[in-house]
């Protein structure tokens, strides 16, 4: 406490000093302030009652205020004050609204390492048609990104050539299949070094609709993550499955994959909160081009949302189905990696993304969407599902777990769109059904 | 001040009540003129510096950052200082009182603050090109050698130009300083670039005026549509804050966020949904007075918002005039309450014209307590009820032909537009009214008619209340106690006179008439509460009106 009063004198001298200062500098003496006028003849109007008592929780919440005043606000305003006089705000403006943007964002998904993000835009790269957008992520030197996209879109068409550079060591890896110990307390930790190549067409026709085709080739190698608590994921398995090592993490692979998707989406493209229906559906063959013959796979899944305005105004309440399904097509087994994961497909949010992982997934999520603010809605969803073996074999109800969460999203879903959301999953019901998992995001996403 | 402050500062508030520091004396007024003219205008100097406006700070300190700092100022309520004895704010540097006062003739409410209406003698000279306001402009010289500011319509036909023009009309009528602002036609050829034009530093030239003529409406003739607004008088020193004062004005002695005029514009910009009420679109200026002496005035400089502006964001757009560009709170309401609840921008109609007055015209949606301009502003959020009912005083003496008579200036190609504002503007003036002028007794332009006390009931005489329905009672209150009053009660149309009682005092002795006028069934105010001194038998005049007030409860004076 007393190194808050002391500080909290420092400041307010170090204020009137730098007042002083400026009064100082301000010229030739003025005359004094005229005196008060005496407007209805009756002196000063008599003091509030309750404003003694208001010192009571001034001198209280006083520290609260230097801050606030002399700490936040005034530097912040002296310099933007400062920037806006130098002209550098305007130069901002009116560099945002030309062809190169840049923009810093940041983003947290708890559990994972924190990491902040430069994207740059150069819209009309070289070409009307053209676009080119770079992103570069940083989290640590073990979680580094960068990613690069050149699009080129002409009318409903857009093609893109696409690179990805990823290096992170905070992958979560909490087991495979519903029987998988895939709590919290037995996740493990892994390192992922990725680099991609993609060439993406995509086609809007109707609506929100969209013909989308992939084709990439990447490689990718692993090892044992080191941070954020767990433990590395070769002490887990050793720990909980006897040493036996994920498909493909040992070698590492390099793949070449394909995609095709199909959306057909009854919504408006102008609006981003409309009741309609969605049908959406994928088939994505690939193969490691080491073992052409030996390890081939096909991820193959669909969707279906069925959304409905019924209070009006955007207040959207929608049903979502979601099945994914990964058929290994050989003997080899299917790449860990490659495996159904819906906390990174968005499919089941509560969870990180690799916590759960499975050869098939199913869910069924209630969503409500309604707007709270020009480019931001808020977002409440209930989801029950979870992972299984191949083609849902031995389903049974008790693997299923239930998760929801409370958010806001940013309107515009552009390449970085803002999220803020808290998420909690559960335990399957055969294992009690417990909520376990949470999930907290904030910031920007990554969506190149 | 926060909600949460407020709550604080109202528990404590009756704390210090029930400690038995709630009972007062009533204020007797002194036995003096009414202060019509605050001297404000005193020569001095040296000039003031002329000060930067951060328009990008302005709008993120009063949105978050002054906010936070205020919740640990505990600021209690209080009224505002710059009001003298008659309820009502002395001509300054800032305001005259105009309609509020006196009454005003269509052509001098038309008139404005111009010297003319006729349009400035072509050829316009661009001088440079206008890169702030949201607006696309340029400042001319005309052949008269007059500076503008030329002005033209964007997104939306006409308004924009109109209600430049229209906005600062009205704003000018109520008592604020403005420029004199007209809509024009002209050709393309009427308007050339002068060789060192520039805009932002970047030369100007024939492609940028091309551009903006292009950009430009057109009459029905095939003339171009602008506006003008000719340079104010005095030399430009930056745009006056709605809190603080200049430390370097020794006549700026009141905080404005404390000054009646400052927020009393609360509703006037919420009556012509002027959101963009803040720093950037005022204006002080240096008046010299000769040897380097001078004064301040200040001015309110750009309304061209008003009457429903338009943005290609319908989401925003909806919000306008209900909801701040960055309204956490509502944002936080609508977040916790899951969107449920009906808001004004929810679902508003699309009404005729909308393609020129977005969802101005829909005056159902206008709750005049609720309104909100683009961001926070300190002398809106010090608004009281006395403030409101003050600028609703004002309002109400605008009739329907004077509104027609300014909507004129707005030279519409299609009339049909400009009645569909003065039908807004009519209805807007009605829910204002209905709320701030039946809280607190309506009665104004109180004075002493031989021995009656008169008065004029503005919710009568604003046409919101009939006369037949209206209720009038009189109390007079002496040091010695209640008095009775007599008969000779004079009620004809909106004004009522009230027989004051006599006593043949020895000294001028003080005395208080309460009158009240109500609407059974309605609104039944506060009286009005007239102070005077009855002088000795003999003396002329026989009564001294010395102090209005209009308390919020009926409870009698204490003398």
């Amino acid at each position: 406490m007393a190194r808050i009063i002391a500080l909290t004198f420092v400041v307010i001298s170090l204020a009137g000093a730098a007042r002083a200062s400026a009064q100082a500098e301000s010229g030739p003496a003025r005359p004094a302030p005229r005196a008060v006028p005496d407007y209805d003849g009756r002196g000063a109007p008599p003091e509030d009652p309750a404003e003694p008592w208001m010192w009571i929780p001034r001198i209280a919440t006083g520290p609260l205020y230097l801050v606030s005043e002399y700490l936040v606000r005034a530097p912040i305003g002296w310099l933007l004050t400062e920037l806006e006089a130098s002209g550098a705000i305007a130069a901002v403006e009116r560099y945002l609204q030309q062809d190169f943007v840049v923009l810093p964002v940041a983003y947290l998904d708890l559990g994972m390492r924190p990491s902040v993000r430069v994207f740059a835009t150069w819209r009309h790269a070289l070409h009307d048609a053209n676009q080119l957008d770079v992103s570069a992520g940083f989290g640590g030197t073990d979680t580094l990104d960068a990613r690069l996209v050149d699009t080129v879109t002409v009318g409903d068409v857009s093609v893109s050539g696409r690179l990805r550079a990823i290096r992170r060591d905070d992958y979560v890896y909490g087991g495979i299949g519903p029987g998988a110990d895939n709590t919290v307390a037995n996740r493990a930790r892994y390192s992922e070094s990725l680099v991609e190549t993609e060439a993406r067409l995509d086609w809007r026709f109707w609506r929100r609709s969209r013909l989308r085709l992939t084709a990439g080739y990447d490689s990718r190698g692993f090892g044992d993550g080191r941070e954020l608590g767990d433990p590395a994921l070769t002490a887990r398995q050793q720990q909980l499955e006897g040493g036996v090592l994920p498909e493909g993490f040992e070698e590492g692979y390099s793949a070449f994959r394909s995609r095709l998707e199909l959306v057909v989406d009854t919504r408006p493209a102008s609006r981003p909160l409309a009741g309609g229906v969605r049908v959406g559906m994928y088939a994505a063959p690939g193969f490691d081009v080491d073992h052409p013959s030996q390890r081939r796979w096909m991820a193959w899944g669909g969707h279906l949302m069925l959304a409905t305005d019924a209070l009006g105004a955007e207040r959207v309440l929608a049903l979502e189905g979601d099945t994914h399904l990964v058929e290994d097509l050989d003997s080899d087994g299917v790449p860990f990696t490659e495996l159904v994961d819906p906390g990174r497909d968005g499919v089941l949010p509560a969870y990180l993304p690799g916590q759960l992982r499975g050869r098939s997934a199913a869910a069924l999520t209630v969503r409500y969407r309604w707007p709270i603010w020009v480019f931001l809605d808020g977002s409440l969803f209930f989801s029950m599902g979870s992972v299984f073996d191949a083609r849902f074999d031995g389903f049974v109800v008790d693997d299923l777990r239930y998760s929801f969460g409370l958010g806001v999203d940013a309107r515009d879903a552009g390449d970085h769109p803002f999220v803020l959301q808290v998420a909690l999953g559960s335990e399957t019901f055969a294992n009690g059904g417990e909520i376990t998992s949470v999930r907290v995001l904030v910031g920007a996403r990554n969506s190149l | 001040m926060s909600r949460t402050t407020s709550s604080l500062a109202l528990a404590l508030a009756v704390l210090a009540v029930a400690s038995g520091c709630g009972a007062a004396m009533t204020r007797r007024f002194p036995l003096r003129e009414v202060m019509w003219r605050d001297h404000d205008q005193q020569p001095f100097g040296p000039r003031p510096r002329t000060a930067f406006n951060p328009y990008l700070w302005d709008a993120v300190d009063n949105t978050l950052f002054r906010r936070s700092s205020e919740l640990f100022t505990y600021e209690l309520d209080r009224e505002a200082l710059n009001v003298n004895a008659a309820d009502e704010v002395p001509d300054s540097s800032w305001f005259t009182n105009r309609i509020g006062r006196r009454p005003m003739s269509r052509e001098e409410l038309a008139l404005g603050p111009c010297r003319s209406l006729e349009q400035p003698p072509f050829p316009w000279r661009v001088l440079r090109g206008k890169h702030d306001g949201s607006s696309p402009g340029a400042v001319i010289e005309a052949a008269d050698g007059r500076r503008y500011v030329f002005k033209v319509d964007f997104r939306q036909p006409e308004r924009a130009t109109a209600a430049d023009v229209i906005a600062t009309r009205i704003l000018h009528a109520i008592g604020y300083y403005v420029p004199c602002n007209q809509v024009v036609f002209f050709e393309p050829g009427d308007v050339e670039v002068t060789p060192d034009a520039t805009m932002g530093g970047a030369p100007y030239g024939a492609e940028q005026l091309e551009a903006l003529v292009a950009a430009s409406g057109r009459a029905p003739d095939g003339r171009r549509r602008a506006s003008l607004s000719l340079f104010v008088e005095g030399a430009p020193l930056g745009g006056w804050r709605f809190e603080g004062r200049r430390a370097d004005d020794p006549n700026d002695v009141i905080d404005h966020q404390h000054r009646r005029e400052t927020r009393g514009m609360y509703v006037a910009s919420s009556w012509l949904n002027h959101v963009d009420a803040r720093a950037e679109n005022n204006m002080s200026t240096w008046m010299e007075t000769g040897d380097g002496l001078g004064y301040v005035r200040h001015y309110v400089l750009d309304a061209g918002d008003s009457f429903g502006i338009g943005w290609h964001e319908d989401a925003l757009v909806r919000r306008l005039g209900h909801s701040h560009y960055v309204d956490l709170q509502h944002a936080l309401e609508d977040f916790l309450t899951l969107g449920l609840a009906n808001r004004p921008w929810t679902e508003p109609a699309r009404g005729e014209a909308f393609e020129v007055f977005a969802y101005y015209p829909n005056v159902e949606d206008y709750v005049p307590d609720q309104w909100r301009n683009g961001y926070p502003n300190p002398a809106f959020e010090r608004r009281t009820e006395r403030d409101m009912a003050w600028m609703a005083r004002i309002v109400s003496r605008f009739e329907r032909d004077d509104l027609e008579a300014i909507v004129a200036l707005g030279r519409w190609s299609e009339p049909r537009h400009g009645a569909i504002l003065v039908g807004t503007l009519w209805g807007r003036r009605t829910r204002l009214l209905e709320r701030w002028l039946t809280r607190l007794s309506p009665l104004a332009d109180v004075e002493l008619q031989g021995d009656r006390l008169c008065a004029t009931d503005l919710a009568v005489r604003s046409g919101i209340r009939g006369a037949h329905a209206r209720r009038y009672r009189a109390r007079a209150h002496g040091a010695e106690g209640r008095l009775s009053i007599g008969a000779g009660w004079r009620v004809t149309g909106s004004e009522v006179c009230v027989p004051l009682p006599r006593r043949s005092p020895r000294t001028s002795a003080y005395l208080v008439i309460d009158v009240e006028a109500s609407t059974e069934g309605r609104d039944h105010p506060a009286p009005l509460r007239a102070h005077l001194y009855e002088h000795p038998p003999g003396s002329t005049p026989a009564f001294s009106l010395v102090g209005v007030e209009r308390p919020s409860t009926a409870a009698p004076p204490r003398l």
